[in-house]
């Protein structure tokens, strides 16, 4: 039985970050709230929509995101899980994760989570700056993570993902500092550590674009991933992705699902899947994908078949990602090919260059190469 | 004699300074002829082109043939040949002038008479054409007809009280000037029955039928299947259709003297359809060619390539395409160390090479780059060959060079006499000499300066615009060659030089150029993996310097939600970008690098 990562996309929130270019409505809005239960009926009637791929799977990770999953009622999330449950195989030992918002998590919702299996959380605080937290469109403070934080850990979950963020306007090498230690303090098995990108169309690329707020340089911005890195290595977090750090045994294995170009399934809107080396996504609109599967549809849009060598691509690039790095061999066997020697010159250059190393048989990033990432990636393109 | 036909044929065009709203009034001219109904119109008919309507002047001349019933009773055909309106193309303007018998004189009757006004009107004049004054923009409540007809008689000398007051924008006593033209533009003349001879004073290319040329018979009459001769590029052709423009082409039985209208013939090269030429018959020519010919002179030049993957035969097409329509068009292949292969393209002026560069880009969807413009100067060696230097990269070593010439122009402007300060600083900073200064009324002066053509085509007109808040105009022309104090400037990018960016430039000048060279690159040319030095140098002698420091970061940022076409669609474009920059030694540089050494605002 084929092994896939699932994806469920719960896109409310109570109100959108300044930065968020992705799919979500607020929930303050009425016309949203009655849209909650359409859309959770209509998530309900996807999963029975693909009964048959299903059932022919097995689950190894859940992943809930959003939006903010844990901003609706918890019964929901209990609903949608059983259901699944009822659909298809779970692994003994799947990892399930919710992502959550601080101030969204009550205990009526932990017991819902936790009854439904969920064992994984992840948290977003990105920085313990409340200034800084309002300035990019936050609605909780530093208090209220920690409220949550502590009331996830005390209902019994072990593994907890924290999102903090870098490169904020007006952040300080200090701020980010005492984000790192404040948060070293608190233990969580997993941190994710990005870096902020202005998305067109999102309220802080207007203001950036208009001068209203400044983003710090690209020296600032780098010396603060690399203290990152050295700061949490020195605390028992090692790097295994470019932007996530773990505890021993605590590496996201839902994201490993991505980064090693396995295959997932994406439920809700604008949900992205891979199966078969077929991507798709899901309906962006919220009338359309609602109106869909009302209508007994997959909500799915863009099939694109991957070829052999994009999928190639896709493995390279997406496995660069990891510090693990790419395995020769083993990307020889998947593909049927001699990696090396069909890349020599483009793998001679970018060595050259500082940007990538072999070890044995082993290809990986360097630090340099980390920062120039899409370097790396643009060289292994095709024309 | 005049034929009884010719009697009823009225040839004219229409000029004015920009923006007097020449174009409106062909519009209107059209409309009220009834060949169009107002809901067919599209604004500005004529302009044809959207790079035109853009720009608001008109670049491509374009006939049309219109009939007005008079209120004498009688109909009539008006032929109403567009001439474009600007500076640069003065042999253009002068071609359709001596089409006609008359020209309809717009002036703006809230501007008056501007530096194009008087240009035009004197080309006019050495056509021997009847000036038919008509005043604009009436219904403008600054508008003051009184003034401006006073000012037309007093500079350009030719009554103008009687002159249509119109509005060609609402459409106001438009029939004052169709009636003006037929009462006072002369019909034409010439013997029907004398061997043929037509003035050839536009062309065009149809990818179906080949060259089709825009004729005004002189004499004789031309139909399908008759042998003609150009007669300065001496080639002979068989006619396959006559017709007229109304101004969509209309076959028709022949044309006869008088008339106006195109050919066809096969002609396949570009090159054979000169604007300026005489058609004549093959087998019973005409004894004289009709006098005005000329091959046009180019008087800036520039480098044109292909920009990253394109190809340089696709821009010689392109080029010979452009040709045709365009006399004063010239090219040739060239080398460039930095660019490879490409040509070195002759223009009438700063404006016509834009046009061109982005003809080419739209209507051939073609990216080229284009390298700094230049003019054409003369130098003298010591062993006293003379060289006429168009590219800067040929300028031989200064050990081996005993004099260096510079094109001069002498250019009027008009300005505002609150501006002429402003004016007389820009003209001192672009090394010109004031010869005199006279007043056109109380409130307008003629400025008459020699200014050297290379400061002319950096940004003038752009600067002469902004000083004098947009009421500046200017015209110039050839003057001379004159002894000057060059120097060629290089640019030199991580320590290599590039040719195309080099350029030749007064020594007063080369610093302030060379830093400001130094800075645009800066600015343009993207962090790469390592750091790049950007110099200017005289010789050897590096006069500006930059450095653009090393990419630190270039990373995508997290994958959401395992979208990855979102990322691999992000990095295809990071591809693309990344194919249209031009490699430069080991530094990828975009096409906007090239373009930033052409304009300059001081």
């Amino acid at each position: 039985m084929e092994k896939i990562g699932l994806y469920v996309h719960i896109p409310f929130c109570h109100s959108k970050c300044a930065y968020c270019d992705f799919s979500s409505y607020a929930i303050g809005n009425a016309q949203n709230k009655i849209a909650i239960i359409r859309y959770v009926k209509a998530l309900l009637k996807e999963i029975d929509l693909y009964e048959q791929t299903l059932k022919s799977v097995e689950v190894e990770t859940l992943f809930i995101g959003g939006g903010t999953p844990t901003c609706i009622d918890g019964k929901y999330i209990h609903e949608i899980i059983n259901h699944l449950r009822k659909s298809t195989k779970f692994s003994e030992n799947a990892e399930v994760t919710i992502e959550s918002n601080p101030g969204t998590i009550t205990t009526e919702k932990l017991d819902h989570y936790l009854s439904a299996g969920i064992n994984r959380f992840s948290v977003g605080l990105q920085t313990t700056d409340n200034n800084l937290l309002s300035s990019i469109g936050r609605i909780h403070d530093f208090n209220t993570f920690t409220t949550s934080f502590n009331a996830i850990r005390e209902s019994g979950i072990k593994n907890i993902n924290v999102d903090i963020m870098f490169g904020l306007p007006g952040q300080t090498s200090e701020n980010l500092h005492h984000t790192l230690d404040t948060l070293i303090e608190l233990s969580p098995e997993h941190i994710s550590a990005y870096a902020l990108k202005l998305e067109e169309g999102t309220p802080m690329y207007e203001a950036e674009r208009k001068g209203l707020i400044q983003m710090p340089d690209e020296e600032l911005e780098r010396t603060m991933y690399h203290e990152i890195i050295n700061k949490l290595k020195i605390n028992g977090y090692y790097q295994y992705e470019i932007s996530n750090f773990s505890k021993k045994g605590f590496e996201s294995r839902h994201n490993l699902v991505y980064w090693k170009n396995k295959p997932y399934l994406g439920l809700g809107l604008a949900a992205h899947s891979k199966m078969e080396q077929i991507r798709f996504s899901n309906e962006i609109i919220m009338s359309r994908y609602l109106e869909r599967i009302e209508n007994g549809e997959k909500p799915s849009l863009d099939q694109t078949v991957i070829s052999d060598s994009e999928d190639l691509f896709e493995t390279v690039i997406l496995g660069l990602r990891l510090n693990e790095g790419l395995n020769i061999p083993q990307l020889n066997e998947r593909y049927g090919m001699d990696f090396l020697s069909e890349n020599e010159a483009v793998i001679s250059k970018l060595t050259a260059q500082g940007l990538i190393q072999i070890t044995g048989d082993i290809l990986k990033l360097t630090l340099k190469g980390i920062d120039l990432s899409n370097q790396v990636f643009l060289a292994f393109m095709n024309d | 004699m005049a034929s009884e036909r010719q009697k009823y044929i009225r040839n004219f065009s229409i000029i004015a300074h920009i923006d007097h709203g020449k174009s409106t009034l062909a519009d209107r001219l059209i409309e009220k002829t009834g060949l169009l109904t107002h809901r067919e119109m599209k604004e500005q008919i004529l302009d044809s082109m959207d790079l035109e309507r853009e720009r608001g002047i008109t670049i491509k001349l374009q006939t049309t043939r219109l009939v007005y019933k008079a209120n004498d009773g009688h109909e009539y055909v008006l032929n109403l040949i567009d001439t474009p309106g600007h500076v640069d193309f003065t042999y253009e303007v002068s071609r359709s002038l001596a089409a006609c018998e008359g020209a309809v004189l717009v002036v703006d009757a809230t501007q008056g008479v501007e530096a194009q006004t008087l240009a035009n009107v004197h080309l006019a004049d050495e056509q021997g054409l009847t000036i038919v004054p008509v005043l604009n923009k009436i219904d403008l409540p600054s508008s003051r007809p009184a003034e401006i007809i006073a000012e037309i008689e007093e500079v350009i000398g030719i009554i103008a009280e009687d002159a249509p007051q119109i509005s060609a924008k609402d459409g106001t006593n438009i029939e004052g000037v169709l009636e003006k033209i037929i009462s006072d533009v002369p019909h034409p003349e010439g013997d029907e029955d004398a061997p043929l001879k037509a003035l050839i004073f536009d062309s065009y290319y149809d990818s179906y039928k080949g060259a089709v040329a825009f004729v005004r018979i002189m004499e004789g009459s031309i139909k399908k299947g008759d042998k003609i001769l150009m007669m300065a590029s001496d080639k002979k052709f068989e006619v396959v259709e006559v017709g007229i423009s109304v101004p969509t082409p209309l076959a028709v039985p022949e044309l006869r003297a008088g008339d106006v209208g195109y050919i066809t013939a096969s002609i396949k090269n570009v090159k054979d359809c000169r604007v300026g030429d005489t058609v004549t018959h093959a087998a019973k020519p005409t004894e004289h060619a009709l006098p005005g010919y000329k091959k046009a002179t180019s008087m800036v030049y520039c480098g044109i390539y292909p920009a990253e993957g394109e190809s340089y035969d696709e821009i010689r097409d392109a080029l010979e395409k452009l040709q045709l329509n365009d006399a004063a068009l010239s090219f040739e292949p060239e080398t460039s160390v930095a660019l490879g292969f490409g040509f070195r393209c002759g223009f009438l002026g700063l404006l016509h090479l834009e046009i061109i560069q982005q003809r080419i880009d739209r209507e051939f969807d073609i990216d080229i780059i284009a390298t700094a413009p230049s003019v054409i100067y003369r130098v003298t060696k010591n062993d006293g060959e003379v060289l006429m230097i168009q590219n800067p990269s040929n300028l031989p070593p200064l050990t081996e060079i005993q004099m260096m010439e510079e094109p001069i122009v002498k250019a009027n402007i008009i300005v505002p006499n609150e501006y002429v300060g402003n004016i007389m600083d820009l003209c001192q900073n672009r090394r010109g000499d004031m010869i005199h200064m006279d007043y056109l009324d109380p409130k307008r002066v003629v400025l008459h300066y020699e200014l050297p053509l290379n400061e002319v085509i950096y940004d003038f007109f752009d600067a002469l615009k902004s000083k004098t808040r947009g009421y500046g105009s200017l015209d110039y022309e050839f003057l001379e060659y004159r002894e000057s104090d060059l120097v060629k400037l290089d640019v030199l990018l991580n320590k290599d030089l590039v040719d195309a960016f080099s350029m030749i430039v007064h020594k007063s000048k080369a610093e302030n150029r060379g830093r400001l060279i130094c800075e645009r690159l800066k600015e343009v040319i993207p962090r790469q993996m390592f750091v790049i030095p950007i110099q200017a140098a005289v010789g050897s002698k590096v006069i500006a310097r930059e450095t653009i420091s090393a990419m630190r970061k270039d990373v995508l940022a997290k994958c959401y939600g395992g979208d990855i076409s979102r990322k691999k669609k992000l990095l295809e474009k990071q591809k693309e970008g990344k194919k249209k920059m031009r490699q430069l030694g080991n530094v990828e540089v975009p096409q906007q690098a090239f373009l930033s050494v052409l304009k300059f605002e001081e």
